[in-house]
């Protein structure tokens, strides 16, 4: 029975840990400097680690001798990317840098709150509960919306309040979807006056190069903020039935992302014939990076409707912060144009990845570098686990805090 | 034992009520440094050491006064809270119908008929299982010619009749219901009752909250006396009423705090 208990096994998040910490000491064993990102060095690991699915093996049952694997896989994984990534420019070390940790935090955290729910778990198996026969009422709710199958038997929920949201946003307009092309390209318009006629700004195309951009700002910036109210905003819901919370803000950022995906398709095949940009394999990336960003707005969405829930006020924080980052990404202005000294500035603020993605694929017609890739996905992966993490710490309490 | 579908073990619950202030981050960075500052909070103790085991088939009544914990129970029954000592268990794979609200999710704005959908689904119904009772719902409320209709448009005893429908067609091996038969004309009430033997007939679990001795005497086996967060009473249902009928009659003192 004890030992059967004992026995946990792994999530993603802490293989994800390991891999990190494998990677960290496995390329502090090949000898700085490290001129490959970090992140590339993980996932390799991760994928290696979990390939092998060494990691439920009864023979490996303490975290020691998993981190000792991890070591050992982190070390042939970054000896055999590192000729992979000769050949590319190595991303600022800062960044990188920064990066690998965010994540080595994130992950320890995770750890943590897990072997918080096991030692519950091993107190009522001791208390002589048939564990396998009673389910923890709460336990039952937290364990609801940390694994995919719950918010998987909940998906026709989150369709529901997708398309609750997609038919009272539509229902009584007679311009109805219209409303969705109109709102950016006027503001769109009048960027474009400001920024060619009064302000002069150099960028040739520069209606092509700031819708881009700023279709993909709207998308993330709306979902932020409507995802912010998305407990606070549905007490009378949560008070009266239990489901897993996660549908609630997660429905508020596909209602966005299904916004900007019938933006996109309307607008961006005529945006490339007006202004006559050539086809290519580089468009296979958009839907990658736009599945990062939303993974990214997915974690924020998460972490920030649980910090509203908690403390009001962090509403008017979210529209200042929105309102800074507007100006933190190049999205009216071209990186070429940042001062030396602000560039390392920018380039760390995270809806920057996407968005410069998007310019590069669309606007410069490359496919992304590297960089891009790796800051993307590491942005993205942060981002989620931290806020899904700090929403279901707190997920038992929305009820009595709305 | 081996039939018991839900069992709680000396379950307490606690809630923090915070006076004057709502809480913020500025609160709370500005109690770091002035006592003065610091949010105002009390406790407020809606349950105290509840134990309590239900079988499967029983129907079981709540009665209490007002803030006396009943809804609270069947709260952390539901797993809507969480107990702050002591354990609710609930055996695993159990539907649990929860009728605390009636039509949670509800839009004015949407169709009948969108409501339904999105009020199922929030009970965990998939597409295809509300297709299944669709019809039927939609003949239990009287509502086949407005179904198509913004529920805005609604009289509040139709919106009240589609609500119930959904919640009286969720496949449930537990439900919860709270003071349901306090909405609605005598005819929806008769329904309502009809609806209910049906379920104890179908050997579906009932915890059902009241203040009508009525209802409670002619559904349930077994009461419940909850006072002040307390049990006092656990046992058949006529014994039970005249307990409660008892505290009923001493001062009416309620707390102010109540939720």
């Amino acid at each position: 029975m004890t030992a059967r208990r004992n026995r946990v096994r792994a999530g993603w998040p802490a293989v994800l840990l390991d891999a990190t910490c494998g990677a960290v000491v496995g390329a502090a064993i090949l000898g700085p400097p490290l001129t490959m990102p970090g992140p590339l060095v993980i996932g390799l690991t991760t994928l290696t680690i979990a390939l092998a699915r060494l990691y439920q093996a009864e023979w490996l049952p303490t975290w020691p001798l998993r981190l000792a694997l991890a070591v050992v896989a982190g070390t042939v994984g970054a000896a055999l990317a590192l000729p992979l990534a000769a050949s590319t420019a190595p991303p600022p070390a800062g960044v990188m840098a920064a990066h690998g940790a965010a994540v080595f935090l994130l992950c320890l955290s995770w750890r943590i709150a897990d072997g918080f729910r096991y030692r519950r778990a091993g107190r009522l198996a001791r208390a002589g509960v048939d564990v396998a026969a009673f389910a923890e009422k709460a336990d039952e709710l937290s364990s609801m919306s940390a694994s995919i199958v719950h918010v998987w038997r909940y998906r026709h929920l989150l369709r529901n309040l997708v398309g609750k949201h997609l038919m009272l946003k539509y229902r009584g307009s007679p311009l109805g979807f219209a409303w969705t092309l109109i709102v950016p390209l006027v503001m769109g318009a009048v960027y474009v006056l400001a920024f060619t006629y009064v302000l002069r700004v150099g960028t040739p195309r520069f209606a092509l190069y700031l819708l881009v951009g700023l279709l993909a700002w709207n998308y993330f910036a709306g979902a932020v903020s409507a995802a912010a109210d998305a407990i606070s905003g549905n007490g009378a819901m949560l008070k009266s039935v239990a489901f897993p919370r996660v549908v609630l803000p997660l429905s508020v950022v596909l209602f966005h992302l299904v916004q900007y995906v019938l933006t996109i398709a309307v607008l961006l095949p005529v945006l490339l014939f007006v202004y006559d940009v050539p086809p290519g394999w580089r468009y296979l990336a958009l839907p990658v990076f736009l599945a990062a960003q939303t993974l990214f707005t997915i974690g924020l969405a998460l972490g920030l409707s649980t910090a509203t829930a908690v403390f009001h006020d962090v509403r008017h924080l979210v529209d200042v912060a929105l309102a800074v980052g507007f100006w933190t990404t190049p999205i009216v202005y071209e990186m070429a144009s940042v001062p030396e000294a602000a560039t390392f500035a920018i380039l760390l603020s995270p809806t920057t990845a996407y968005i410069r993605a998007y310019q590069d694929i669309v606007y410069y017609g490359v496919v992304p570098d590297v960089a891009l890739w790796a800051t993307a996905g590491t942005y993205a992966v942060v981002a989620f686990v931290c806020g899904l993490s700090v929403f279901l710490a707190n997920e038992g309490r929305f009820s009595e805090l709305v | 034992m081996s039939d018991t579908v839900i069992r709680a073990e000396q379950v307490s619950k606690r809630f923090s009520i915070h006076r004057n202030y709502s809480p913020s981050l500025k609160e709370q960075a500005l109690g770091l440094f002035h006592d003065r500052n610091r949010m105002v909070t009390s406790h407020f103790w809606a349950l105290r050491d509840v134990s309590l085991e239900v079988r499967r088939g029983e129907s079981v009544g709540l009665v209490g006064r007002n803030g006396s914990g009943k809804s609270t129970l069947l709260r952390l029954i539901a797993g809507i809270h969480r107990p702050t000592t002591g354990r609710m268990l609930v055996r695993a794979a159990t539907r649990i119908g929860t009728m605390i609200e009636l039509g949670v999710g509800f839009h004015a704005e949407l169709s009948g008929r969108d409501n339904i959908y999105l009020n199922a689904s929030v009970y965990g119904l998939t597409r295809a299982e509300v297709d299944r009772i669709y019809d039927s719902v939609v003949d239990y409320a009287e509502l086949a010619t407005f179904i198509k209709e913004p529920i805005k448009n609604y009289s509040s005893g139709m919106v009240v009749r589609l609500a119930f429908a959904v919640a009286a067609h969720l496949d449930a091996d537990v439900l919860l219901l709270d003071e349901i038969f306090a909405v609605g004309d005598i005819a929806f009430q008769d329904k309502c009752r009809a609806t209910m033997r049906r379920f104890m007939d179908q050997g579906r679990t009932i915890l059902f909250v009241s203040h009508s001795a009525t209802a409670v005497a002619e559904t349930c086996s077994r009461v419940c006396v909850l006072d002040a967060g307390q049990l006092v009473f656990d046992g058949p249902a006529a014994e039970g009423l005249g307990v409660y009928q008892a505290i009923g009659s001493q001062s009416p003192a309620l707390d102010p705090a109540a939720p």
